[in-house]
């Protein structure tokens, strides 16, 4: 088996005597108080039988607040790492105003189908369809999804690495590179383990050769991907046994590793999680493709340095810590062997 | 409305149709109701098992600290997957192969089933006038090649190694095995040992029972209609059916197929979706490899993607025959429901990538899907205002069938518009594989679908067994699942924008994931609720077979042919081949009678 048995799973270190619910926390109570409510709406409707828009009514006020009340309060988007995240941001505050229309909408229609008054005489008139309506409501919808469809495609692009302004993505060709920085990315159950080029050395010429050909000389860390703020850096996105996927939240970037192919992707990297005051906001790698059991404990952390130098000075102290081991190709440091280690209570 | 009009339950009068005893009519019968009954039980008791796993899950990701060794005690054979030296939790291999069963026994074993099995043998025949399906006996077998798959998931629990715990979409090389001669060594030999193999024979069969089916009802469809059922006269419930039925016979081969080439991998020590050597430090780089994994998702994927909308249309079907019948009035756009309808189901062949947008595909091949993806929002858009046009102006019965009806309007509005987010790729890209895209089918497999398949069960339940539903408890039923499924499902949807992954054993180690952990415990104590208020349906169920309400042969006073029929309706169906005279929908207007029977020559 080519597990690694320093990652094998380890069970957390305080035993659990049981299930204790705290019923007072608003989480626990909630649902409680909820399901007493649709238990009145439903007492009510013995009565008034139109009592039962109420609770399509309710549930729609309640997800439009509580969807308003997690944007206004930190439970959405993560901060943005860089500019093109900005971008799909945008697009997704688009159609996320579009759907919201169509929403209140559709539910104000139902539910003042269910508070209408009954049809004079008791009988409803038997409409079959209206052509015309047919018309309006394809054409309309119809052509905010064509302009969807097409206004996305320029950010599509620039995420597979085009240039601004192009329409449509290349493929994964890397011939043109115009990367910064060079990081093979190898995902393995359960760490990422990236290697950059030599400092001292060339800049590699051909990515892809450079990417499966590993050389001592090269700096190899577990689990932290390092850059500079402004950097272009080409990641090569490679597997040595199952599928993983590169998550990282605060860059909108996702990208599964096929195992037998390396995937270049490009990274902007536009700010930095570095502090002026030398502290770091915390930027996670996640695995977002399942991966066997352990797939929740493939954390990483981001560094974005300032500057260059910064950077540089960070390498050259890894390369030397790695020469002192002289086991270049065994992991530098590996994830904690004990998942509460990297657990904040 | 004549509730009390009570017909006499005659077994004689039939001539042509012999009766068979107890195992030729109960277990092993070939009449298209019993079979549709059949169905529709176990249906109900994997959605049973199927809900009781999704419990556990959500216990896990809720509580990933506290003990549920308690569960040991009733369930023995659980211990080895809640190992001591886990301190009574369970561990990540036992909570990746609940995932992936909740998976598999829900769109598999309940829902495909309850909607095509259940109401498709049921209601196919006696909507169209006929006196059973074009083949009885290969609908027989459809149903008895059901039970292999569910002996199968389950005893895999129990196999060494365990189920399953690769996902419903079984991705190599996770799922792949060692190969016999040791050329390969699989990275996941843990997860996918017996368990994966038996999991392939089990969809191997789901698939095959499927077929069965699905050529069963395109050929009744198109052969047996009674005189005067032209095809734009039969019920959407009838539409959908049969369009779900060219679905599955067109797109799920490729499934069994792919399911057939991992299961030659596994045993045969094939390498269709190993790939060529040269992975850095890879196992498979000693001699085995020629295939690709990617291989897979396009199979998988081209069929599990209409396979969403086979689990959807026959629900949309369904609401749109209850509707009308409860807002006495005539469906809106009967051809516009068609032909979106229609619409759906081609479109469906074409956008299976979207899935794939992040998975190493060509991102210009990824362009292509994305259009094609964004267009299927288009027909859906069509139905759902067609939907809320037939209610417009309506003189509303509130009955159970009709609430779940009108649930299932609102719900499907969120679903589909939450699809709109992943259709977009470069949004897509944050959301992919988040609690985003598990609210997103939640919200169409659940709040969707199963809201159909309740009004449908409440709407239909008269129609099968002679007996109506409580409507009390059906309508408490719905109160209680609308807003706890939706307490359940809906944060979901801001877990997964703030780019909370799924399957995550143990999301508190993410600093990220943190703050959202008060909002996990909130669904997991929901989606308890919502568990137990599935009990109120399972009683009212059982308890009105025996003790409902007689029902009269239409006691909603609807049009379909099926209302036409005794109730229950004996072997054979009609006393007489009805003659079809006009469509489904004649509700409301000036005349003597509100509705007008597709047979009523008035």
């Amino acid at each position: 088996m080519p597990l690694d048995p320093g990652n094998s799973p380890v069970p957390k270190a305080t035993e659990s005597a049981g299930f204790a619910l705290d019923w007072s926390a608003p989480e626990h109570a909630l649902p409680l108080i909820i399901t007493g409510m649709a238990f009145v709406i439903w007492l009510c409707a013995f009565r008034f039988r139109k009592a039962w828009a109420a609770i399509v009514g309710i549930n729609t006020a309640a997800v439009a607040a509580y969807t308003a009340w997690s944007a206004r309060n930190g439970h959405w988007l993560p901060e943005k790492a860089n500019d093109l995240a900005g971008e799909v941001d945008g697009l997704f505050n688009m159609v996320m105003v579009l759907i919201t229309v169509f929403f209140i909408l559709t539910q104000c229609v139902l539910i003042y189908a269910m508070l209408q008054k009954s049809p004079e005489g008791g009988r409803a008139k038997p409409v079959h369809g209206n052509h015309t309506l047919e018309l309006v409501w394809t054409l309309i919808p119809g052509a905010l999804l064509v302009y969807i469809a097409i206004a996305q495609l320029p950010t599509w692009a620039k995420m597979k690495g085009q240039n601004a302004g192009a329409l449509l993505p290349s493929g994964y060709e890397v011939a043109s590179d115009p990367a910064d920085l060079l990081v093979t990315v190898t995902g393995k159950q359960w760490e990422w383990r990236m290697r950059y080029a030599d400092p001292s050395g060339n800049k590699p010429e051909d990515p892809i050769q450079w990417a499966s050909t590993p050389a001592t000389a090269d700096v190899h860390v577990v689990n932290e991907l390092h850059a500079w703020k402004g950097a272009k850096v080409r990641l090569m996105l490679r597997t040595t046994d199952v599928i993983h996927s590169f998550f990282l939240p605060q860059f909108r970037f996702k990208q599964d590793m096929l195992p037998g192919k390396t995937i270049p992707a490009l990274l902007h990297t536009d700010k930095t999680n570095i502090n002026p005051d030398g502290t770091e906001r915390s930027w996670e790698i996640a695995c977002a493709e399942l991966c066997g059991g352990n797939h929740y404990r493939m954390r990483g952390r981001v560094v974005i340095h300032p500057d260059r130098e910064s950077f540089m000075t960070w390498l050259n102290e890894r390369k030397s810590g790695q020469s002192a081991r002289k086991e270049p190709l065994a992991s530098a440091d590996k994830p904690p062997a004990n998942p509460m280690a990297g657990k904040q209570e | 409305m004549s509730q009390t009009q009570a017909l006499p339950k005659t077994e004689t009068g039939h001539v042509g149709h012999h009766q068979p005893g107890f195992v030729g009519r109960y277990i092993f019968s070939t009449d298209h109701k019993v079979i549709g009954i059949q169905y529709l039980f176990s249906a109900i008791l994997f959605l049973l098992v199927g809900g009781g796993l999704a419990l556990l899950v959500r216990l896990q990701v809720g509580y990933p600290d506290e003990s549920i060794g308690i569960l040991t005690r009733f369930i023995p054979g659980l211990a080895k997957h809640i190992p001591a030296e886990w301190g009574g939790r369970m561990s990540p291999e036992f909570y990746t192969m609940l995932f992936t069963m909740h998976a598999t026994v829900m769109i598999f074993l309940v829902i495909i089933p309850w909607l095509t099995g259940a109401f498709g043998n049921f209601l196919i025949p006696l909507m169209i006038g006929a006196k059973d399906m074009a083949f009885p006996i290969l609908n027989m077998l459809s149903y008895w090649f059901m039970w292999p798959a569910f002996g199968l998931l389950m005893a895999s629990f129990f196999v060494d190694g365990g189920a399953s715990g690769v996902g419903w979409t079984a991705y190599p090389t996770l799922s792949s095995a060692d190969l016999a001669d040791g050329s390969y060594a699989s990275p996941a030999a843990r997860h996918a040992g017996l368990g994966q193999t038996l999991w392939l024979l089990a969809i191997f069969f789901a698939g095959v029972s499927s077929m069965m089916g699905s050529v069963n009802y395109i050929t009744t469809v198109l052969h047996l209609r009674a005189p005067g059922m032209s095809l734009l006269r039969m019920p959407l419930t009838v539409w959908s059916l049969f369009i779900t039925a060219i679905l599955q016979a067109v797109a799920l081969p490729a499934l069994t197929v792919a399911a057939i080439m991992q299961l030659s991998d596994k045993v045969f020590g094939t390498v269709f979706f190993l790939p060529p050597g040269g992975a850095q430090f890879g196992a498979w780089s000693t001699g085995a490899g020629g295939g690709q994994p990617l291989l897979w998702q396009h199979l998988f994927w081209f069929y599990s993607h209409p396979a969403v909308y086979i689990m959807l249309l026959p629900a949309m079907g369904m609401v749109s025959d209850i509707l009308p019948v409860f807002a006495r009035k005539p469906l809106f756009g009967y051809r516009p429901m068609v032909y979106s309808m229609s619409a759906i189901a081609g479109l469906g062949f074409i956008v299976w990538g979207h899935h794939m947008f992040q998975s190493g595909m060509d991102p210009r091949v990824g362009a292509a899907f994305m259009v094609a993806t964004i267009m299927i929002a288009l027909p859906s858009a069509v139905k759902t205002f067609n939907w809320l046009a037939t209610l417009w102006g309506a003189d509303i019965r509130f009955t159970a069938s009709m609430l779940n009806a009108m649930g299932f309007v609102s719900m499907f509005v969120i679903g589909g518009l939450s699809g709109i987010f992943m259709a977009v790729a470069p949004v897509d890209v944050n959301v992919h594989d988040t609690y985003f895209i598990v609210a997103h089918i939640h919200y169409v497999l659940f709040l969707s679908t199963l809201f159909g398949l309740f009004a449908a069960t409440q709407f239909w339940f008269p129609k099968m067994f002679g007996r109506c539903m409580s409507e009390s408890l059906g309508k408490l039923h719905f109160a209680l699942t609308f807003v706890l499924a939706n307490c359940t499902f809906y944060p979901m949807h801001i877990l997964g924008i703030g780019g909370h992954p799924r399957r995550y054993f143990d999301p508190t180690l993410y600093e990220y994931l943190q703050p959202f952990q008060p909002l996990n415990r909130f669904m997991t104590i929901s989606a308890v609720l919502l568990g137990l208020a599935q009990l109120i349906f399972l009683g009212n169920f059982l308890f009105s077979l025996a003790f409902g309400k007689k029902a009269s042969a239409n006691p909603w006073d609807s049009n379909t042919l099926e209302w036409q029929a005794p109730s229950p309706p004996p072997h054979g169906n009609f006393e007489t081949t009805p003659v079809v005279v006009r469509g489904p929908y004649e509700f409301g207007g000036d005349g003597p009678a509100d509705h007008q029977p597709q047979t009523a020559t008035a």
